[in-house]
């Protein structure tokens, strides 16, 4: 797969309110503004839904990208869960339900609402790939992108489980991140350490996008660099479960000072035989505002 | 000119059957496989019930069972062949998985809840993570087939597993991946059936597409899984994937289906094959006043008011997320058969609705087939089918 360019990310949990909060590890807790919803849809909206629009409108104001003609890829696990959840239990209760809530519940209620809101006629889709989920979408915009498309916008987003449907150990927050995404130029390989794009509103390149048998452990997944990132940088209690937990490390890989190898599942060893891994090239010139003084470790060792 | 991609081999089951012959048959007799629910309901309607039990899963992928991995199960014995000659081919991690689903294991999650609301424990047998996920239908499946390259589910409600099509065609294009197992599953479940008639969507009695007394959609529930792969050498081959958005309303399709014919122009122009060459289009038609009496008008800018339009809906009912594959195989098996079927019950004809409507099946050679799907959100998707020459 080629390489693509980051032009803007967009973050949203409910202790990190943005992207310049996670990097600085900074807890602002602020509710999803979802400013690009109208008001009407932004009052129903599910959380999951608003954390979505939110993390993508950070994202396309910092890559300036005309949302109307901007192909768009959701990625989440388990879809509106919370919604579902009020389903279940009118289901349980008298047995009606709400239409409104059900028009809501399909995995696709954050596309379909953001294409509306964006008079976005072009193509959009809404995927699930359980822990490959950050993978997933980013695999899917580089099809995207080898196909012509100009620039795709990449949003992951995961909510709680609803009810008594999974232990509690195993619950967690709402996240959402956002990237847009855009076509490196045609004469760089994704096989080489690819050049910065010198276009200023480049963040960082991305390339290498492959998948690992992760068979023991993190020390079998690849002998060119350290992984370890999954593992030493240690995410949040209330979101390291969350399925697009990786995210927030790709985050931390796309505004740091340095080049890394990224794992895109926060959860190695735990979950599945498979790990994707992503190689990150922040691009020059910095923006400054953007570089995290809390860079993780990891970096300086791959 | 693109490559071509083939569609090296397929499996369905819907109400009409388990199997390509059965579907044929029932096709061919004009007979539909819609009945009185098999789930309790406080309302009356018409569903799509697959006539067969399932067989169990392998003990290795138990942790998974659900209704809709059963039918997972199902279609891959079928494919299991040709699946086992790409890997060998191409190698399994060349090889995607792109399913559509809009119910994944949700029937299961409904008996979980209400154990759980009537105050027992939650099922030791039930998983959330492994049953009730998107992703366990890929886990499913690839415990089944051994597929290693890049996957993933895709659930857009109605338009799922059309865009599979695209997703795998854009990475066989790309050079990422050399074939690609695509389809869709989903099963009957309590929560789809009395949403859509919280919506007003069901209708009481067996659908009507495309009739003027169309009053709404039927369920139906099944699946269809097809290998693709890049290169000739197959009967079928997938010209082109229009996906478009109508950027009009959550639950209601624009109007003029400006979406809807977005798509169709869209696929066309992928295969570069003229509107006239179309010999056939697979409706969405799933029976609701607003869908059929847009994607007319949309099919009739198109391809103009002459070429046959038919609804498979009124045969299997709506297989929401699978309906795009299954309708995409039955597409596959008319191009393979010279063959086209009636339209069940859509006399008296809307004259609204300017598009030709063939009640009576017909015989003659078909190159062309645009199979639409359009869903909540206005997520559309039209399917272009090609004989291959």
């Amino acid at each position: 797969m080629r390489a693509m360019v980051v032009t803007g990310v967009g973050a949203w949990s409910a202790a990190y309110g943005d992207v310049g909060s996670w990097l600085a590890r900074r807890s602002e807790p602020v509710p999803p503004a979802a400013r690009l919803l109208p008001s009407r849809q932004r009052r129903r909206a599910s959380e999951l839904t608003r954390a979505a629009a939110t993390a993508f409108h950070e994202a396309v104001v910092q890559a300036g990208a005309a949302t109307d003609t901007l192909a768009t890829v959701f990625g989440s696990a388990y879809g509106e869960g919370a919604t579902l959840g009020h389903l279940l239990a009118q289901l349980n209760d008298d047995g009606a339900l709400s239409p409104m809530r059900f028009a809501g519940s399909v995995h696709n209620t954050a596309s379909g609402a953001l294409s509306i809101a964006c008079d976005a006629r072009g193509m959009t889709t809404s995927i699930a790939a359980g822990q490959e989920t950050v993978a997933a979408c980013l695999v899917e915009a580089a099809g995207l992108l080898a196909a012509g498309h100009p620039a795709v916008a990449v949003v992951v987003a995961d909510c709680r489980p609803a009810g008594g449907l999974v232990d509690a150990d195993e619950r967690f927050d709402t996240l959402a991140v956002a990237w847009v995404l855009r076509r490196e130029k045609p004469d760089v390989w994704a096989t080489q350490r690819p050049q910065p794009a010198s276009h200023d509103a480049a963040l960082a390149v991305l390339s290498d996008l492959r998948v690992h048998p992760k068979t023991d452990g993190a020390a079998a997944v690849s002998s060119a660099a350290t992984l370890a990132n999954a593992l030493t940088v240690t995410l949040p209690a209330t979101l390291r479960r969350n399925p697009c937990a990786a995210a927030l490390l790709l985050v931390d890989a796309i505004c740091a000072a340095s080049p890394s190898l990224t794992a895109l599942d926060a959860a190695v060893e735990r979950t599945g035989d498979r790990l994707w891994t992503v190689a990150v090239s922040p691009a020059a010139p910095r923006i400054d505002a953007l570089t995290s003084p809390a860079t993780p470790a990891a970096h300086e060792a791959s | 000119m693109h490559t071509p991609i083939t569609v090296a081999a397929y499996e369905v089951c819907s109400a009409l059957g388990m199997g390509r012959q059965p579907t044929l048959t029932a096709l061919r007799a004009g007979r539909s496989g819609l009945a009185a629910p098999p789930l309790a309901l406080p309302f009356a309607t018409v569903t799509g019930a697959l006539p067969a039990a399932l067989p169990a899963l392998p003990a290795a992928l138990m942790v998974h069972n659900t209704r809709l991995a059963r039918v997972c199960a199902w279609l891959y014995a079928s494919v299991a062949d040709a699946v086992d000659a790409a890997k060998a081919r191409f190698g399994a991690d060349r090889i995607g998985l792109f399913v559509g689903t809009s119910t994944a294991g949700i029937v299961e999650t409904e008996a979980a809840w209400a154990t759980i609301a009537s105050g027992a424990a939650r099922p030791a047998s039930y998983s959330y993570h492994d049953q009730h996920a998107y992703h366990s239908v890929l886990a499913v499946l690839r415990g089944l087939s051994g597929i290693d390259g890049p996957g993933h589910v895709t659930s857009t409600a109605c338009s799922s597993s059309g865009k599979v099509f695209a997703s795998a065609i854009r990475l066989i294009r790309a050079g990422v991946i050399d074939a690609a197992l695509v389809g869709g599953v989903d099963v009957l479940c309590q929560t789809t059936l009395r949403g859509f008639h919280a919506l007003g969507a069901l209708s009481s009695t067996a659908c009507r597409p495309f009739s003027a007394d169309r009053d709404g959609i039927n369920i139906g529930e099944g699946g269809a899984l097809l290998l693709l792969r890049r290169g000739a050498g197959g009967r079928v081959q997938i010209g082109g994937v229009g996906e478009t958005s109508d950027a009009y309303h959550v639950s209601a399709p624009h109007p003029g289906g400006r979406g809807a014919q977005a798509a169709m122009v869209s696929a066309l122009a992928e295969a570069d094959l003229a509107p006239s060459a179309v010999d056939h289009v697979n409706a969405h038609g799933t029976g609701t006043k607003l869908n059929d009496a847009m994607e007319s008008l949309a099919i009739a800018a198109v391809v103009g008011g002459d070429v046959p339009v038919v609804s498979t809906k009124a045969y299997t009912g709506h297989l929401l997320g699978a309906a795009a594959a299954v309708e995409a195989v039955i597409s596959s098996i008319c191009l393979e058969e010279g063959w086209l079927p009636g339209a069940l019950r859509s006399a008296p004809a809307d004259a609204a609705c300017p598009i030709y409507v063939p009640l009576t099946a017909s015989a003659s050679p078909i190159r062309a087939v645009l199979s639409n799907s359009f869903a909540f959100g206005g997520n559309n998707v039209s399917l272009l089918l090609q004989a291959a020459s």
